[in-house]
């Protein structure tokens, strides 16, 4: 199955943006270990979009199933961030942003990945 | 030989092959900066995917050699490689049918150049430039349509004999291809931002995890936090750089759109465009060489 062209767009830049917006949440972090958290959801993030950026988006492709894995995994701990990214980042404004930006992208995770 | 292709190019005036020659030799330039983009690619690619593996030695219980794998894999360097050596071909071969010397020693490979890209189909294209990326259907066949036309041309440009008409009959062609071009700089801008991004934070964050260790060894310190400061500006550089390859490419567009202008009377704009195009070319080639020397 193919998934529409516009469903792996949407996708695709609401993972950007909240790559853009994790880069600003590390730097305004406060303590190692919240950078620390922050720098692997950044690495998830970057893996996801890499292959995105090389793997064909087909149910029938050979990137699809392993990264279907890796979509799943990032979001339990991006879910996982939204209830900490107050204590990891204390510019609320950057706060927000991410929480806002990790709903979109979990929205748009059910279009890419139907069950 | 040559006076013999001057004849046989028609009315063109000794400016007009300047003209071309001139065009020419910015269309090499600029394919030969935008293959080196590529490789820009590649290499801060694996920038981050060997400070990712410094930063996370411990966690993943050593180091994995497959962990490290190429952004562009072979297969898709070779489609854009071909491509660009079809365009860069192109152009030696305009410039030669008005009568200047030959500025490549592509014509030996020229056949295999031409079937190859005869041979690309709409799903090599959108395997080698596009697999996710926002291009409908329609266009990955514009492009398609546009490189077998340009293996086409290549296979049969002996045969022509009359510039000008070269010229109008690849207007399509050389502006489909240019913007398939720029669609994918403007991906592999995105993925050279997010790469450099993360092994800025990847290195970052190694010096954070082992703030101890190095508390034992200042100048080791000193240097990583010099490393971090130098890439910070290597963004900046490398941001710039692919702006500026991208309206490369735009203007070797819109200089070939103008390009019959040169057998025209008045050749001021064509004239202008041109020298903008080369004067780019140019500056984008010394400015590789400038970073490469401070890398």
């Amino acid at each position: 199955m193919i998934i529409a062209a516009n469903d792996q767009t949407n996708y695709q830049q609401s993972l950007q943006t909240l790559e853009d917006l994790l880069d600003n949440a590390y730097w305004s972090a406060t303590s190692i270990q919240a950078k620390d958290a922050i720098t692997s959801l950044t690495q998830n993030i970057s893996d996801i979009l890499t292959t995105l950026n090389q793997g064909a988006l087909d149910t029938n492709s050979a990137s699809y199933t392993p990264l279907k894995a890796a979509v799943s995994a990032a979001n339990t701990k991006l879910q996982t961030a939204q209830t900490q990214i107050n204590n990891w980042v204390h510019v609320i404004a950057v706060a927000t942003q991410v929480t806002s930006a990790i709903d979109q992208v979990i929205n748009q995770y059910a279009k890419m990945f139907p069950v | 030989m040559s006076v013999f292709l001057t004849t046989l190019a028609g009315c063109a005036s000794p400016n007009a092959a300047s003209q071309i020659k001139n065009f020419s030799d910015a269309t090499i330039l600029t394919v030969s900066n935008t293959t080196e983009a590529f490789q820009l690619v590649e290499d801060n690619h694996y920038r981050e995917e060997v400070s990712g593996e410094v930063l996370n030695y411990d966690k993943k219980t050593g180091f994995n050699p497959n962990d490290i794998k190429p952004f562009i894999g072979p297969d898709a360097l070779q489609v854009r490689i071909a491509v660009l050596d079809g365009l860069k071909s192109y152009a030696a071969n305009l410039s030669t049918l008005l009568g200047n010397s030959s500025l490549t020693n592509l014509d030996q490979s020229t056949t295999s150049l031409a079937q190859s890209l005869t041979n690309v189909d709409s799903s090599l294209v959108k395997d080698s430039f596009f697999k996710t990326a926002p291009v409908s259907t329609q266009d990955i066949q514009i492009f398609t349509t546009a490189i077998n036309a340009l293996g086409h041309w290549l296979i049969t440009y002996q045969q022509q004999k009359d510039a000008k008409q070269v010229i109008d009959s690849m207007q399509g062609t050389v502006t489909n291809i240019c913007q398939l071009l720029q669609k994918d700089l403007k991906i592999l801008q995105q993925q050279v931002d997010n790469d450099n991004n993360q092994t800025l934070i990847n290195k970052n964050q190694y010096i954070l995890n082992n703030l101890a260790s190095f508390d034992n060894n200042p100048e080791s310190k000193c240097m990583e936090i010099d490393d971090l400061a130098t890439l910070t500006q290597e963004i900046k550089n490398d941001d710039t750089l692919f702006v500026s390859i991208e309206d490369s490419v735009a203007k070797l567009q819109s200089t070939h759109t103008a390009l019959e202008g040169v057998f025209s009377n008045n050749t001021t704009n064509i004239t202008e465009l041109i020298t903008d195009f080369s004067t780019e070319a140019q500056r984008i080639s010394k400015y590789y060489s400038s970073l490469k020397s401070t890398k």
